[in-house]
């Protein structure tokens, strides 16, 4: 059977860095997938680390390389991969004319839909608090018929945070969608659509001069375009001559669509061979080598040969892991050894938002620096196989707000390595 | 496969990504969405008569099937609770009528120029208003019918002899309105060294059934073909389809529909094929005939819903790329809009166009001047939406051979 140089099994961030970086470097790729991943829930940022020990302290990994457990992927990965991969991935969008900013020395703080602060490393540019504290007003827009935001409650948390000394004021836009009497109620991902079109955009933007004086700041909902590009930011920037920001929303999110978009346009342009709806559910292993994975498929099995091989399936989300019971784990492919990082015999904090990192969390599978999975006593098993993302054990990306820094700075030191391979051959 | 055939409203974790994948959501607000009128519906139908309005809208293009991370057969439990209507609510005429192609076309074609008088009929009766009258979409051509069929031509044609066998699967597309198709995808077969055999017991897959409510109808004729399908199976002899709603529908849907009524099925699932995807993986085991003469031509390809929900990746794509001179790109531009018969009926005409515009504007910009696309009612909308030139992709490997 034909052979791919490269199989990403997994659709979600970390699957499909793995595939654009080592196809954008000559690779051919075949990336199976299984939905959509989590993008619509992930909200379009690159968070890479806020809280690596408790919820008192606030810092980046460039300054707490120190204080994550050294089970942690990043310090498997080092300092170095990880500003690597940043670099790769502020490159990547910027080629794809949807530049993010950020970096790994310094949080960024983006407002949420309930007017508290949240922070993250990599943005696009619609993500911007810092705009609410340099201006005098502060316009939060709301839109008719809206469900689920309530710019009211945006702009009492907004007050308790940057103070009473600035103005606030809400103002309501129409987006004329009588449709939706009897109908969907308006999510954000519809007023989002309406602004991708050159008709809705050029009447938001009709009203809201009407609305808003020039020089203010001005909060949206999560609503600036589902395309990957700042058509929409741009126009409204330059039309109502103010500062915007976007908040964080409840899904689906229009900002992971964008990424979501983004990513499948450069898989594209690479040649990533994307197979849709393909359940990767066994592997064909000989001594330490994988030789093909089995796909359930529909009505029959389907085999996939490569070289290499990215398992990037979502942890517990997305089916990369099963829970079989209290502690005893599976990881459904590979059957890989689950490593649970802490040797605490509890197995979760009863608090939902707890002080300390979950331990179910941090179960995964343990890899070396190259993401090659280990079994317990810390030996490579499988030489072709690399595990990214959230299936990887050592780190609790809620708790951390690590999740997709972790996915990106893995994929991207497998795509290394996997050319890396290849060139000693 | 076991696992995930139905009834699975509580897998659905709520994570909204069929939201955002289903094209009919973007088109218009008066639909609920996937999750609400597929799994939430479904966990919530106590009486009889609670039935989610908007149900009707669903398309069962499958989107939002191919974006659930969590295998719920979202379009799927839909298409029960359409059929759940219908058990204690009539049918139109105009659904009697667009739910039964295959029996409309075989009273069309038995008569003495039947073809000819419909096609004329369709052509007159669209100015006239009656097309309209009918409750179908009058703004667009019908389906035209062959003045033979793919049976009937089938058995003039001449194969050279092969203990390597394939059974084909025509479908009412192929047999009634496109036989052309058919007859290359035979030469296909033929170069590759298989003999074609057709089935001429096989009814309607049952898929317009299926979308217009008529489930134990879409029953009997599961029946009859999966009893079919078995004896050639048992034989040792792969069933072959050119159209992808087709396969979807014997390969995965009548598990979905009729686990546990219907014997074989699962069994049946495994040798039955996608033309292109059989010929994929006749390339992947090194046994494709890759004698192919030059084409030169610039394409778009359009990945049907049905064949993306297959699990197969695009393997159309993949043979006309072993194709010299043979240009090809993927349009990438999402669903067309006419899920079988949804884009026909007068109430979704604008709604199907609306859909199909992100595609229809990919391939004007494009310039190209031929659409190659395997399902033929995409051919039938991307040929309206940008009076482009549509063929089906197995057309051109067949042209391909005969240079």
């Amino acid at each position: 059977m034909k052979k791919t140089d490269m199989i990403v099994i997994g659709g979600g961030v970390s699957g499909m860095i793995s595939a654009i970086a080592a196809a954008k470097r000559g690779k051919k790729v075949t990336l199976l997938r299984y939905g959509l991943g989590a993008f619509e829930i992930g909200g379009g940022l690159i968070d890479i680390m806020a809280h690596p020990q408790d919820k008192k302290v606030c810092s980046t990994i460039k300054h707490s390389m120190d204080k994550i457990g050294e089970e942690h992927p990043y310090r498997k990965l080092g300092l170095p991969a990880i500003e690597e991969a940043v670099q790769f991935f502020l490159e990547l969008s910027k080629e794809e004319n949807f530049a993010y900013e950020g970096s790994t020395e310094k949080l960024h703080w983006v407002p949420t839909a309930v007017g508290t602060m949240k922070p993250t490393g990599l943005h696009t540019k619609t993500f911007n608090g810092q705009i609410l504290k340099d201006a005098d007003t502060i316009y939060l827009v709301d839109f008719k018929g809206l469900k689920d935001y309530y710019a009211k409650l945006t702009e009492k948390n907004l007050r308790k945070i940057f103070g009473e000394d600035k103005a606030y004021k809400v103002v309501t836009v129409d987006p004329h969608m009588e449709e939706a009497v009897g109908g969907r109620d308006i999510m954000i991902m519809d007023i989002a659509r309406w602004l991708d079109t050159p008709e809705g955009l050029a009447e938001c933007s009709k009203q809201l001069k009407h609305l808003v004086k020039a020089n203010a700041a001005i909060v949206f909902p999560q609503v600036l375009g589902t395309k990957p590009d700042y058509t929409v930011y741009e126009t409204l920037k330059a039309e109502l001559q103010c500062e915007l920001t976007e908040t964080l929303s409840i899904p689906p999110s229009a900002a992971g669509m964008r990424l979501s978009e983004m990513l499948h346009n450069c898989a594209r342009k690479y040649g990533v061979k994307i197979i849709e709806n393909a359940k990767v559910i066994d592997s064909i292993v000989e001594d330490d080598v994988c030789e093909a994975v089995v796909v359930s498929g529909v009505g029959k099995e389907h085999t996939y040969y490569g070289e290499q091989f990215v398992l990037a399936t979502g942890g517990f989300y997305g089916s990369g892991l099963d829970v079989l019971g209290v502690k005893k784990i599976n990881e459904p492919i590979f059957d890989l050894p689950i490593n649970f990082a802490t040797n605490t015999e509890k197995w979760g904090n009863l608090e939902l938002f707890s002080e300390e990192k979950q331990p179910f969390a941090m179960a995964g599978i343990q890899v070396d620096s190259k993401m090659h999975p280990l079994n317990h006593k810390g030996e490579q098993i499988l030489k072709n196989v690399f595990v990214v993302g959230r299936n990887l054990s050592g780190y609790d990306f809620a708790f951390e707000k690590s999740g997709n820094g972790v996915a990106l700075a893995s994929a991207h030191q497998v795509a290394t390595a996997v050319v890396g391979v290849e060139q000693n051959v | 496969m076991s696992d995930q055939k139905i009834n699975l409203p509580d897998c659905c974790i709520a994570c909204t990504a069929c939201i955002t994948a289903c094209p009919v959501t973007a088109a218009t607000q008066e639909f609920r969405g996937p999750k609400l009128v597929g799994p939430a519906q479904s966990r919530l139908q106590f009486a009889e008569n609670d039935t989610e309005a908007s149900l009707d809208y669903c398309s069962n293009c499958k989107n939002c099937e191919i974006a659930c991370p969590s295998g719920v057969p979202i379009s799927t439990l839909n298409m029960l609770a359409r059929a759940k209507y219908y058990e204690t609510h009539s049918h139109s005429q105009r659904d009697e009528m667009m739910g039964h192609p295959e029996k409309l076309a075989k009273l069309i074609t038995k008569l003495p120029f039947g073809a000819f008088f419909a096609n004329t009929g369709m052509e007159i009766g669209r100015p006239m208003g009656i097309i309209k009258a009918m409750g179908m979409a009058d703004q667009r051509p019908l389906p035209k019918y062959a003045s033979e069929t793919f049976i009937s031509m089938f058995k003039n044609k001449k194969q050279p002899a092969s203990d390597k066998k394939i059974v084909f699967f025509p479908g009412c597309v192929i047999n009634y309105n496109e036989p052309q198709v058919g007859l290359d995808f035979v030469d296909v077969m033929n170069k590759n060294g298989y003999q074609v055999l057709v089935e001429e017991g096989f009814v309607c897959c049952g898929s317009p059934l299926l979308t217009t409510g008529y489930l134990a109808e879409a029953k009997e004729n599961a029946q009859k073909n999966t009893s079919l399908i078995k004896k050639w199976v048992d034989k040792g002899y792969p069933v072959l389809t050119v159209c992808t709603s087709c396969s979807l529908m014997l390969k995965q849907e009548y598990q979905e529909l009729f686990e546990d009524e219907i014997p074989h099925m699962e069994k049946n699932a495994k040798h039955i094929f996608d033309a292109a995807e059989f010929l994929e993986f006749l390339y992947q085991k090194g046994e494709l005939n890759e004698n192919f003469g030059e084409v030169n031509h610039t394409f778009i390809y359009h990945a049907p819903c049905h064949l993306r929900a297959q699990g197969i990746g695009l393997p159309a794509l993949e043979l006309l790329s072993l194709v010299p001179g043979v240009e090809v790109t993927d349009a990438g531009a999402g669903c067309c809009g006419i899920s079988g018969n949804y884009g026909y009926k007068v109430e979704n005409y604008d709604r199907s166009m609306k859909i199909g515009k992100n595609l229809f504007d990919t391939i004007k910009a494009s310039k190209v001047e031929t659409v190659l696309t395997d399902c033929g009612t995409c051919r039938a909308q991307i040929a309206h939406g940008t009076n482009t030139e549509t063929m089906h992709p197995i057309s051109i490997l067949a042209k391909s051979y005969k240079k």
